[in-house]
């Protein structure tokens, strides 16, 4: 089984480790997600699980920020 | 000095809630809403693009101790409203909430039942809602009784700067509320923004006309004493309105 596995973050495709939880994804590409909610699969994952998520082959990641708005 | 307004026990000193859209860039946004005087601003929520993050809306407004509003804008039903709010409060942390539901972009008249039954569940899972709606009296009653903390009626379309276009619906509004009644969108001068608070709104919630002026910062201040104008206008009584001309002066008749 390979080591490496296809997510794609706001429809950007990553090639990554399999290793890696949603918190350690963001860190070693450096995604600032200050300010920001996660969704997957149209569910949210409150940011104090990010640590322990794995991710998997195919999954995809929906990361969310507030902008100016009336 | 105003009587202060509470909204859900908070207590607010200004009446001038403010938009975060539309201002040229984030520093004359955040002298212009420090200039206001507001105490609570909205902002949205949006996918962040990986390739090309968006300037940190969030550090200006609360580096300038102002209350957060997120709102759902975007969402066309009460089903996507509910998942922006649940996003919304665990990005910002916050449970205040604009609810808005505009499923047609041209117009982007709120859908009343979508509103509604949004309303219902929001409140039910912990939120403060203050849903962005039609000058209906029904409709405002009735997203009273689910447990809206605020209803924010509007004046006239959103960006329309019309004004107080539903001033015979609002007037009702007003009288038979029990929650803070904020006038929001199509308030386009301060002259509008000062009679809704005539009228006896509580507070109006102001983005366009401060932030697409040619000068934001100084509008914020006439946007700010009209509301200040305005509300002391209400507390203290305007004269009633006389068709038959009523004299100031004693008519003393010494001509005769």
């Amino acid at each position: 089984m390979s080591n490496l596995i296809t997510i794609e973050l706001n429809t950007v495709a990553y090639r990554i480790e399999r290793i890696h939880s949603i918190h350690s994804f963001f860190s070693q590409y450096k995604v600032d997600t200050q300010g920001c909610a996660l969704a997957m699969n149209n569910q949210i994952i409150p940011r104090a699980e990010w640590q322990t998520r794995g991710l998997s082959d195919g999954e995809s990641i929906s990361l969310f920020q507030a902008i100016a708005g009336g | 000095m105003s009587e202060r307004l509470t909204i859900a026990g908070k207590l607010f000193s200004s009446r001038l809630f403010t938009g975060t859209g539309k201002f040229p860039n984030s520093n004359v946004m955040q002298k212009a809403l420090i200039e206001s005087g507001t105490e609570l601003s909205t902002m949205a929520l949006k996918r962040v693009e990986v390739n090309n993050p968006e300037d940190n809306i969030l550090k200006p407004i609360v580096d300038a101790g102002i209350n957060l509003l997120p709102n759902t804008s975007g969402a066309k039903n009460a089903r996507e409203a509910i998942f922006a709010a649940q996003l919304a409060r665990e990005a910002l942390g916050t449970n205040w909430l604009k609810l808005e539901i505009h499923p047609d972009p041209k117009y982007l008249m709120p859908d009343p039942i979508e509103t509604l039954k949004a309303a219902e569940e929001l409140v039910r899972q912990g939120f403060i809602v203050l849903p962005y709606c039609h000058a209906d009296p029904v409709l405002c009653k009735h997203l009273e009784e689910v447990g809206c903390a605020a209803v924010m009626p509007l004046g006239a379309p959103i960006g329309s700067n019309k004004g107080i276009a539903s001033r015979d619906f609002l007037e009702i509004i007003i009288d038979q509320a029990r929650v803070p009644v904020v006038v929001d969108a199509g308030i386009g001068a301060p002259s509008h923004a000062a009679f809704a608070m005539e009228m006896g709104a509580d507070a109006v919630l102001v983005n366009t006309a401060i932030a697409a002026a040619r000068n934001p910062i100084a509008m914020a201040t006439a946007f700010k004493l009209a509301v200040q104008s305005g509300r002391l206008a209400y507390e203290n009584g305007l004269a009633p309105v006389n068709t038959q001309a009523v004299a100031s002066s004693p008519l003393t008749a010494f001509l005769d």
